[in-house]
């Protein structure tokens, strides 16, 4: 009896060897990109329910626009219409600039609210036009105000903060999708592209200091007044002329940091312009992409980047890009996304910004 | 002075055919249930085939032929960021000779052990910087190991072994001749290439001693030496691209690719067992791995580049291309402590049955990834189970007996923070943790 167990037990360990001896494949290492460093990529036209594939545009704009960005689901952007009969473009422009003498006043329009990143059938981002917000009124501002950056905050209230001839200007509503109300202005002068964001218990705002050339940094508490800390942050790397357009997002990465990032535009040698990144966890000391080619390299021609953060560690960039029409530049809107791995469709809900 | 000539013989194989040291699959997962449900601690009394890697003085101990084939399988379940990441059960078929003989009045015995990946018979995989990866488990674990051993007993209180362990490197060329065309590659262009690869082999050393003074005490030390696994991978292109403007334009390429695929620190165990009754057996060992020694995981690269595109093409030539320089990981030696018990439940003359349990904690050697790299890995707690049956009364069918062992191991790695030194790092920051849960089994036959 005990030799048959014998047997039988060696047989059944002889029969769990052979029959493991099945091989199977996995994949390389999973891409890990918690940093919001790119490259980021255009999004497909899955990802922007087919509206322009390929060029990842997510709002089909008619008018000329200079900046757009997405806060509680709804796209804030700058648009003026050509003019009638409007001049030959002038030629001492640099290729892919706006000729504002071919455009009207800019003003500021705002989509009609979606989920942004869930409704596969009707594009992960991509946004209907919507009605005007915001269009000059005062004195300082001059006929137009564009850049438009909206920052809702804990109790809902939201600041459109916006530029114009004279400098950067704040206008409330209840909430983002409320009417809203010019508040103040100019509270940064010869400045624009505002970008605020709430990072260490106050609002910070960075800047275009159009007279440095740089970006600038300033403070408030109650979103209204701003302190200027600096009008020319230390980002520049050597041989860059010029850093424009910054837009702002604070992250928590999976360490637990809270980070301020900011993607600007930098012009470098051959004016070649490209977007980059900077960030900071203590707005003291700033880290800065060193890479030639930025966050965007296969993205040409791309401006104005305003981050939107997403779950499971997406960023995702509105962005402006060439686009003419009728011999008229205009600038497409259009959309951007890392880790570039990964789709937006399906993607979850927007996290709520700190 | 027999024993002598043979202590003097497994001296001189060793240092005639070791002539490097390296690193093994059983490092990461062990070898042969009994050893492995003891978590490892082993070294001082270990006398089956499996001590053929853990102390090949071992094998002369019991006096047994032993034949020895077993399963296991490590199913890791490692996360970063709370995903889980890319590494696959590990699968490995385990065999084991345990061989006595006589010369003179010395007792001797030769042994092997062959650990067979059931997925690949080797694997080796690039390391991509900004792809965090689980060094110690994504392609360390998924290769042949083969070692041989002597060993002898100069006394009956003494045992000394020594042997070889076998590993392949590899040289792979790739060579490309021809014309290659710009706009219709697929229709237009003539090319031939050769591909050649060469898996040579490696040797390294391992040698230990048992001492066992007393029938209630056993000492025992080994030692396996370093090893160091290099890829070589070769790519020569020499074509004519055609299709661009009115002549061919010459190209000349060469990659040239170095690269450690594999370390195996050296590393020494001490061990001790203490039996204080007929029924319990506790084992402790503590290991010494070298991995401050760990050489860079980076490709050290030569890449040239060479074509004279006619002017107006728009063509640019980059006067160099350049890689990422082999930088340093870093590592730091690991004392890793092991615990084993063993409790014989019954013993009869048909049988005896033992349970065992281990624990077994590894700090990790890589420090954590806050720079360019991403090699991943976290400290370790481990702990065994298992179960072995003897059965002893199998005459006239088997003079000897049969032995079944079966071991189940669960580690847990405990979260840790990868916190970038710079903000703007492409992966940016990340946390590791995981579990695995390993089972396998055994079965030696011994003939007395």
């Amino acid at each position: 009896m005990m030799r048959r167990r014998s047997i039988g037990l060696a047989a059944m360990t002889l029969a769990f060897v052979a029959c493991a001896t099945l091989g199977a494949e996995t994949d390389f290492p999973d891409i890990i990109q918690s940093s919001g460093a790119g490259p980021f990529r255009l999004l497909t036209a899955e990802e922007t329910g087919g509206l322009a594939a390929p060029n990842g545009r997510i709002y089909f704009n008619r008018q000329a626009v200079q900046r757009s960005m997405v806060a509680d689901g709804m796209l804030f952007y700058d648009g003026a219409d050509e003019i009638d009969e409007p001049p030959d473009r002038n030629p001492d422009l640099p290729e892919g600039a706006l000729d504002f003498a071919q455009l009207g006043p800019s003003r500021i329009f705002r989509s009609e609210p979606r989920p942004v990143g869930m409704d596969v059938l009707e594009g992960a981002l991509s946004f209907n036009g919507g009605p005007m917000v915001l269009e000059a009124s005062e004195a300082w501002e001059g006929e137009s105000v564009f850049d438009p950056w909206v920052h809702v905050d804990d109790d809902g209230t939201a600041r459109l903060y916006y530029a114009a001839e004279g400098g950067i200007g704040v206008a409330e509503a209840s909430s983002a999708g409320g009417a809203f109300s010019k508040v103040a202005g100019p509270v940064i002068t010869d400045a624009r592209s505002p970008t605020v964001v709430r990072f260490g218990g106050e609002l910070v705002m960075l800047f275009e200091a159009t007279d440095t050339g740089t970006i600038g940094l300033a403070r408030s508490s109650d979103g209204r007044a701003f302190t200027e800390d600096t009008r020319e942050l230390d980002l520049a790397l050597a041989g860059e002329s010029e850093l424009a357009r910054p837009g702002a997002v604070v992250a928590t990465t999976p360490t637990g940091r809270t980070v301020l990032r900011v993607y600007f535009e930098a012009v470098g040698a051959e004016d070649l312009r490209i977007v980059t990144l900077a960030a900071t966890v203590d707005l003291d000391s700033w880290d800065r992409l060193e890479s030639e080619i930025g966050v965007l390299s296969t993205v040409e021609g791309a401006r104005a980047p305003a981050p939107l953060l997403l779950d499971d560690g997406i960023t995702a960039l509105t962005l402006t890009r060439p686009r003419e029409s009728r011999g008229v530049e205009v600038h497409a809107v259009c959309g951007a996304m890392a880790p570039a791995h990964l789709s937006l469709v399906d993607a979850p809900e927007p996290a709520a910004e700190e | 002075m027999v024993s002598r000539v043979a202590a003097a013989l497994v001296a001189l194989w060793v240092a005639l055919v070791a002539n490097r040291a390296e690193a093994t699959p059983p490092d990461t997962h062990g070898l042969f249930s009994r050893s492995i449900s003891l978590g490892g601690a082993v070294t001082a009394d270990v006398e089956d085939s499996s001590a053929n890697y853990y102390n090949p003085a071992g094998l002369v101990r019991s006096g047994e032929l032993r034949l020895t084939v077993g399963y296991l399988s490590v199913s890791p379940y490692l996360n970063i960021n709370d995903e889980r990441s890319s590494v696959e059960r590990h699968g490995a078929m385990v065999v084991g000779l345990v061989a006595p003989a006589t010369f003179g009045n010395a007792r001797l015995a030769f042994g092997l052990a062959l650990h067979l990946p059931d997925q690949r018979l080797a694997r080796t995989r690039s390391a991509v910087v900004t792809r965090p990866r689980w060094e110690m488990y994504d392609t360390r674990p998924g290769r042949i190991y083969l070692a041989t051993n002597i060993a002898v007993s100069p006394a009956p209180w003494l045992t000394i072994g020594a042997g070889i362990t076998f590993q392949s490197p590899s040289d792979l060329t790739l060579d490309i001749r021809g014309d290659a065309h710009a706009t219709s590659p697929d229709s237009m262009s003539r090319l031939e290439h050769q591909f050649a690869g060469d898996l040579t082999s490696i040797r390294y050393p391992q040698a230990g001693i048992q001492i066992h003074p007393h029938e209630k005490f056993s000492f025992g030390v080994a030692y396996r030496g370093e090893f160091e696994l290099r890829n070589r991978i070769v790519a020569l292109a020499d074509a004519n691209i055609i299709g661009i403007g009115a002549d061919p334009i010459p190209l000349q390429f060469s990659l040239v690719s170095d690269t450690t695929s594999m370390f195996g620190p050296q590393q020494v165990s001490v061990g001790a067992v203490f039996d204080p009754t007929s029924w319990l057996h506790l084992a402790f060992e503590l290991t010494w791995y070298d991995y401050s020694k760990h050489p860079s995981l980076i490709a050290d690269q030569e890449i040239l580049l060479s074509a004279d595109p006619p002017p107006g093409l728009g063509i640019t030539i980059p006067d160099e291309i350049t890689s990422l320089p082999p930088l340093p990981l870093n590592l730091h030696d690991t004392f890793v402590p092991r615990v084993g018990i063993e409790i014989t439940a019954a013993r009869t003359e048909a049988y005896t049955l033992q349970t065992r349990l281990g624990y077994v904690y590894e700090n990790s050697p890589f420090p954590a990834q806050t720079g360019t790299l991403n090699f991943v890995d976290n400290d370790k707690h481990t702990i065994t189970a298992g179960v072995g049956l003897q059965l002893t009364d199998l005459e006239p069918t088997l003079p000897g007996s049969l032995s079944i062992d079966v071991h189940a191991i669960y580690s847990y790695l405990p979260e840790r923070e990868h916190i970038k030194d710079s903000l703007v790092d492409p992966v940016g920051d990340y946390r590791s943790d995981g579990h695995l849960f390993g089972v396998g089994a055994t079965l030696e036959v011994a003939f007395e």
